[in-house]
């Protein structure tokens, strides 16, 4: 059996040398210039190792790598298999904004009609849809703060976060969540006959393809994308999250009375 | 047309609409609702519910309140709101309202005539004057308040009447007035921006002045550095934002302010300069009977006398006494001694409803006054009120049974000469005799004539005595069966109180009528009628003026002042008179207006002045005392008693207590001892049982449980409990228990670890809901100065409830 050339085993070793050097610097350039937000933004970054890549690590005999945990039998098939409690179907993956369409008129409506289910009114604060920690605004902001979307359930962004105590304005929709409450004591004492007004629809356009006005009331509602971003509700979300200056070109509707009463009043 | 010019038609279109429902010409002219194209008409009115006075926009379409925003304008809440304010508007629209004049017939209340319901309460009162009271309120609005109070004191001379206000904020008052010889806080809600440190004693602030709170805590939003320290006997949502807690025994909070004094004399670091140019020491008199102020003035007291008494109040003793450890007592105590510092105190029923209340509130000014953390924005002694207009009605119109409007006593005979005068009344018409307060008022009405119960017939307007007073069965379901008792009650709903009502008035509420509330820190504020109140129903104040009205018709002398006119004559812009009796005429002129301006003179005595009633039209309120200027400009005034601000103090004197009780500019610091509990736990009673609110429910929830956003959230009361007290009886979470006191028994769900959490050994059920009604277990012990009961207090014991039993059968009284 002959020994590799030396001369020709010194040259590889160059050759390898070189190659780890360019991808090493390359590399970390390329990481330098890739940072988190973009690739959060452009590239969807998902949980689960793709079936390719799997394949080819199990057809190697090469360090094994980490299956993803969604990829985990125990997950899928253990007792509360159905929870459907998937780590890939309860994160996902952020939006890709470039697929963002406009909603259609229907699901426009049913997001119209889950807004005014949670309201009074158009203006009054939204009762919350779910149990709460009583004690603590700290848990809704748990979620609330940076705004979070699990499967379906959209837990939005915290538009006027100057406010930190959440439960002075909103409140359960469900009763304090007591374990046992006699049912006798949860009917309420009389029902309300108070009727609001119709609810926004949508803004009007000038044309039609002007940008639509805004159709309620902006009092305390510094953040639009809490409700028009990607975490909103489907059918009120913008289709172009990334122009970021909203009220560039989308102004409170003339209809709205928004000044604050005439000068003659202090 | 421009659309500016459109929006203003338009704008006019709907004011006019809008004032058609309002008073006549002359008012309607003052409006100052506004409206958009969407046909919602906003206007202003101050919320309805809680005693820190947000102002709401109200908006108005077709004849109903569909919207309320916070508004914007008013310095009070800056554009933010609670839950319960949100939802105000709603207030009025619960299904079942009252819309006719009811009395009861064989057991059943039926529907009889206003005029029947008028002549029926004069008829009553013809036949016994003296036995005829008033139960008022401190959500009657001013011009309610007024009306009442002249009827009785200068109509009828009968000074039976007393407001809710005594169960809530009586020992506010007197803790100031036997302070600073005023009532009143000196200092207003800037203090809250300013403040460095918050201390908050015995106050759930959170949840029950969450406006003002949010006002505190959002500060930290802003960058800016605020400690806010909770002292308290459970841990609340307000403990969440504190940077300490302190957890006191109950009724121990009178040690901790003791023990403050105790290380700010220790150290040397209490205000030398201060109190001696500002301050005298007082204590309990020998004679407290010795004259009816005396228990208000007190004794004088040396300073050394002072050190002397608070001597024993070491750190350590105090720690022995409320549970606080001796470093946090000197933890306090290093902040009241800093100079570098504002240090703003807040509390409202946890001093006050206290069966040492009177002491509480003293002992709190007090060490205030000594550390010299007084008089500059952000340093303060402020009690928060209860009802939008405790303040404003109960205590500056003064229907209280010992007051005269302005902060005049019945007992002064210069005061009675005085309202004499104003009222042009003939000389000696106020009975100079001091009515019953309201725990004696209702426990005279429930005792058989025979027996002493003086009292016949008894008039409840704009209140829930039927579930607010303590100790039910005793003060109010014993005049069940009283067959000669006549009780009459005007509300908006069905109540605990119309349960035994004899005969029941629908009144109009909030925007429904013209109003004008005065907040706790003393703004006065005003608002239009917006709508219309449903069916038959009618203003409070007209019902005083009607009942009135009748009494001079069948020839009670006292309703004809000295000249023989009629007490409530009321005249329009063109000097004719209106008849304001007959509910046709009631709005061809704006009554509120014509009695405001009435009652205007007699708050300059106590230096409250008001301004006139169109200032407040175009104002988010006034602070008073409001101040005319050289250029005829109306000045509020934010801090009392300080030269920089309070222009009825005298140049050069810094400050200046200018109705001091010594007569000498000077403030009072008492001294006042640590006292057990009227009640306390023992072996048969082992818990201590606190009551108070949450924050969905605006007191007896007669409003807020109408309301499907707020009942949804909070649907009925339970009862709190220390998860290791329930396991040790093996009480399981929302399990139906039995609470028990000597006065009575509820069963109800316990919460544990829920809203708030309560120490070992210690219970807290809400009073909101009137199919658990707390207060038939509450104790009727009165503070012996201010006569406010302590309901944060009392002993109780827990059973478990067999599964047979639903606490249904014993909620509902069996008597109903």
């Amino acid at each position: 059996m002959n020994l590799p050339d030396p001369k020709l085993y010194q040259k590889g070793a160059w050759l390898f040398g070189a190659i780890l050097l360019t991808a090493s610097v390359s590399g970390y350039f390329m990481g330098l210039r890739q940072t988190g937000s973009q690739i959060s933004m452009t590239r969807p970054v998902s949980l689960v190792t793709a079936d390719s890549e799997r394949g080819a690590v199990l057809a190697t005999n090469s360090v094994p790598v980490a299956i993803s945990y969604a990829k985990q039998d125990w997950l899928r098939d253990g007792a509360n298999g159905h929870w459907q409690n998937h780590v890939a179907h309860l994160a996902q993956p952020p939006s890709n904004l470039a697929a963002l369409t406009n909603a259609t008129e229907a699901e426009r409506a049913v997001a119209l009609t889950e807004r005014a289910a949670r309201r009074a009114f158009d203006g009054a604060p939204p009762v919350v849809p779910h149990p709460i920690a009583q004690d603590s605004s700290a848990a809704c902001l748990a979620c609330h703060g940076p705004g979070l979307a699990i499967k379906d359930k959209i837990a939005s962004k915290i538009s006027h976060a100057q406010y930190s105590s959440c439960t002075q304005c909103h409140v359960p929709s469900g009763g304090t969540g007591l374990p046992a409450s006699e049912t006798a004591l949860l009917a309420p004492l009389a029902a309300n006959q108070f009727t609001s007004v119709t609810p926004p629809l949508k803004g009007s356009r000038a044309w039609p393809l002007a940008p639509p006005t805004i159709p309620h009331s902006t009092l305390m509602r510094s953040d639009c994308l809490s409700c028009h971003g990607p975490g909103g509700l489907f059918g009120l979300r913008t289709p172009h999250p990334d122009r970021q200056s909203c009220v560039q070109c989308h102004v409170p509707d003339a209809g709205l009375d928004q000044h604050v009463f005439s000068s003659a009043v202090k | 047309m421009q659309r500016r010019e459109f929006l203003k038609l338009s704008a006019l279109a709907t004011a006019s609409a809008v004032a058609a429902t309002r008073a006549g010409a002359a008012t309607s002219a003052q409006s100052t609702a506004t409206a958009g194209t969407d046909g919602i008409a906003w206007d202003k009115a101050p919320c309805r519910f809680c005693g820190t006075g947000c102002h709401v926009r109200v908006g108005v379409k077709d004849g109903k309140v569909v919207a309320i925003q916070g508004d914007q304008l008013a310095e009070v809440n800056k554009g933010l709101l609670c839950v319960k304010g949100y939802h105000v508007g709603l207030a009025l629209y619960g299904k079942d309202r009252l819309t006719t004049p009811l009395l009861r017939k064989n057991g059943k209340l039926e529907p009889i005539s206003w005029d029947e319901a008028i002549e029926t309460i004069a008829k009553r009162v013809m036949a016994a004057p003296d036995k005829f009271a008033i139960y008022g309120s401190g959500q009657w609005t001013i011009p309610e308040g007024y009306a009442a109070n002249k009827l009785m004191k200068g109509g009828l001379s009968n000074n039976h009447i007393d407001p809710n206000a005594r169960l809530c904020m009586a020992s506010a008052v007197t803790g100031y007035l036997s302070t600073f010889g005023v009532d009143e806080p000196a200092g207003c809600y800037d203090d809250l921006d300013k403040c460095d440190v918050l201390i908050m004693w015995g106050n759930n602030m959170a949840e029950m002045h969450p406006v003002l709170f949010s006002r505190v805590i959002d500060r930290r939003s802003r960058g800016e550095k605020v400690t806010i320290i909770d002292i308290g006997t459970r841990r609340t949502r307000t403990t969440e934002f504190a940077d300490h807690y302190l957890e006191f025994k109950p009724q121990s909070d009178l040690a901790i302010m003791n023990g403050i004094a105790h290380l700010l004399i220790k150290n040397g670091t209490y205000d030398a300069k201060f109190v001696e140019r500002f301050c005298n020491f007082r204590q309990a008199p020998k004679d407290p009977t010795a004259t009816p102020t005396a228990p208000l003035i007190g004794d004088a007291m040396t300073f050394d006398a002072y050190k002397a008494a608070h001597e024993p109040y070491t750190p350590e003793h105090v720690e022995k006494i409320s549970g606080v450890p001796a470093a946090k007592i000197r933890l306090l105590g290093d902040l009241f001694g800093r100079k570098d510092i504002r240090i703003t105190s807040v509390w409202c029923m946890g001093f006050n409803q206290h069966s040492r209340g009177t002491n509480a509130n003293r002992l709190c000014h007090g060490i205030h006054l000594l550390s010299g953390h007084f008089g500059k924005p952000g340093d303060a002694p402020t009690s928060l009120t209860g009802q939008p207009s405790a303040c404003g009605t109960a205590r500056e119109v003064g229907t209280m049974c010992h007051f005269l409007p302005g902060g005049r006593l019945v007992a002064n005979p210069e005061h009675r000469k005085e309202s004499e005068k104003f009222w042009n009344l003939p000389e000696g018409r106020i009975n100079p005799k001091m009515g019953h307060h309201t725990v004696l008022m209702f426990e005279k009405f429930c005792t058989p004539t025979a027996k002493g119960g003086d009292i016949g017939t008894l008039w409840v307007q704009v209140t829930n005595p039927g579930q607010s007073l303590p100790n039910l069965h005793k003060l109010f379901k014993a005049k069940r069966g009283l067959e000669d008792k006549f009780l009459i009650v005007s509300d908006v709903y069905q109540t605990a109180t119309t349960e035994l009502a004899d005969l029941v008035l629908p009144s109009a509420m909030w925007v429904e009528k013209n109003g004008m509330y005065g907040n706790s820190e003393r703004r006065t504020q005003q608002w239009f009628k917006m709508v219309n109140p449903p069916g038959d129903a009618r203003d409070d104040c007209w019902q005083t003026i009607a009942v009135a009205r009748k009494l001079f018709e069948f020839g009670h002398p006292g309703l004809k002042d000295k000249d023989g006119k009629f007490l409530f004559t009321i005249k329009n812009d063109a000097g004719a008179e209106v008849p304001a009796w007959d509910w046709k005429h009631y709005y061809d002129v704006n009554v509120d207006k014509a009695l405001f301006e009435e009652y205007r003179p007699f708050s300059r005595y106590k230096h409250k002045d008001l301004a006139p009633y169109d200032e407040y039209v175009k104002a988010r309120g006034l602070r008073w005392p409001v101040v005319q200027q050289a250029n005829g400009a109306w000045r509020e005034t934010k801090f009392r008693f300080s030269e920089f601000d309070d222009s009825y103090v005298k140049k050069g004197a810094e400050i200046q207590f200018y109705h001091s009780t010594t007569k000498d500019d000077k403030a009072q610091i008492w001294f006042a001892p640590y006292e057990k509990a009227a009640e306390e736990p023992d072996a048969e009673y082992p818990f201590w049982l606190c009551t108070g609110r949450v924050l969905e429910h605006w007191h007896t929830g007669t409003m807020t449980m109408r309301i499907p956003q707020l009942s949804g959230a909070m649907p009925h009361a339970y009862v709190e409990m220390h998860s290791e007290d329930a396991a040790e009886r093996g009480i399981a979470n929302g399990e139906t228990i039995v609470v028990k006191t000597r006065r009575g028994e509820l069963k109800l769900p316990v919460w544990i670890d829920g809203r708030a959490k309560v120490p070992r050994g210690s219970l807290f059920i809400p009073f909101f809901d009137q199919r658990l009604l707390v207060n038939d277990l509450t104790l009727g012990e009165v503070d012996p100065i201010s006569k406010e009961p302590d309901y944060k207090k009392c002993a109780a014991t827990v059973g478990k409830v067999s599964q047979a039993e639903t606490f249904r059968a014993s909620s509902v009284e069996k008597s109903l």
